[in-house]
């Protein structure tokens, strides 16, 4: 395009005018440099390295919570082995009668205690 | 296929953001915090106050630039031109078209003389027209960076730039000057 463009003749005009323009003090943009923090962390194995823990983690909870829910079953399974032991020490006589008073007038109510077994 | 030269300011930022190439970064630093400083005076800035722009506009630009390291000098000119308001906000020590005061200034006539040319190329332009001509013509920026700075689509901006052109050469009434070509 020819010189007679207005914008190619505005351009120049600008460039000289700015160009003419006193300088900045190269010392203080160093000082600008120097204060901005440009230095990138390196791509760090930190993202990758939570993952792997967080699976870790996740396998090392996932395990716990099952071995708590043996362990708890078992327990529970102790427990109620135990009571069943214990109650049938008390309750369940291996052999002999068992007699159960009750007032035969009343009826039975229901949510009534069970009833009372004595040992002979 | 969309080659960039390896001294571009577009490369230079790649590099950094990409393999923490300070010296990329120092090569882009070199270039762009001159012209920025020019730029900020010319458009009213204290020239002490142009420093802490540039230093507050660089601050800034690191943070985000590596995000979309796409267009670098237009990121860098746009979060500037914010900071550059928020100057003004804080100093007022001279608004656009405000006449130049070279004692308030703190520079010598010949550097005051200067700056009148520049006003005086600036003056009766508003605030974006300002920043039209001076991003387009001083910094180098294609229409469509300009567009992206200041928020208008590509067509309205050259539009813009054509109006102000004929515009400003009718005020002058100044004879083109030779040897002046276009560039896209």
């Amino acid at each position: 395009m020819t010189a007679r463009d207005p914008e190619a003749a505005l351009r120049a005009r600008i460039e000289r005018s700015v160009a003419d323009l006193p300088g900045p003090d190269p010392a203080r943009l160093g000082a600008v440099r120097r204060r901005l923090r440009t230095r990138r962390p390196k791509r760090s194995p930190l993202p990758w390295l939570a993952a792997a823990i967080a699976v870790a983690l996740g396998s090392a909870a996932t395990a716990a919570y099952v071995m708590q829910q043996q362990a708890g079953s078992e327990s529970s399974r102790e427990r109620v082995q135990e009571v069943a032991d214990d109650e049938s020490a008390t309750t369940l006589p291996d052999t002999g009668s068992t007699t159960t008073e009750r007032n035969q007038d009343e009826p039975a109510q229901e949510g009534a205690a069970d009833p009372v077994i004595y040992r002979d | 296929m969309n080659s960039i030269e390896p001294t571009s300011p577009d490369a230079q930022i790649r590099r950094w953001c990409r393999h923490h190439d300070e010296a990329a970064f120092d090569d882009f630093y070199r270039v762009q915090a001159e012209r920025l400083w020019r730029f900020l005076v010319a458009r009213g800035v204290h020239p002490e106050g142009a420093y802490d722009v540039v230093a507050d506009a660089f601050e800034r630009f690191i943070k985000t630039v590596c995000k979309r390291p796409d267009a670098p000098v237009a990121l860098l000119y746009r979060i500037a031109l914010n900071a550059a308001t928020d100057n003004w906000r804080r100093q007022r020590v001279r608004e656009p078209g405000e006449p130049v005061d070279p004692q308030l200034l703190g520079v010598d006539a010949e550097d005051a003389e200067r700056l009148v040319e520049v006003d005086r190329l600036l003056s009766g332009l508003d605030e974006a027209e300002q920043n039209l001509l001076l991003l387009r013509y001083w910094v180098g920026l294609t229409h469509r960076e300009v567009a992206a700075i200041i928020d208008q689509p590509e067509g309205t901006v050259r539009r813009r730039f054509a109006e102000l052109a004929r515009r400003m050469q009718a005020e002058s009434g100044e004879a083109d000057l030779p040897g002046t070509e276009t560039r896209e």
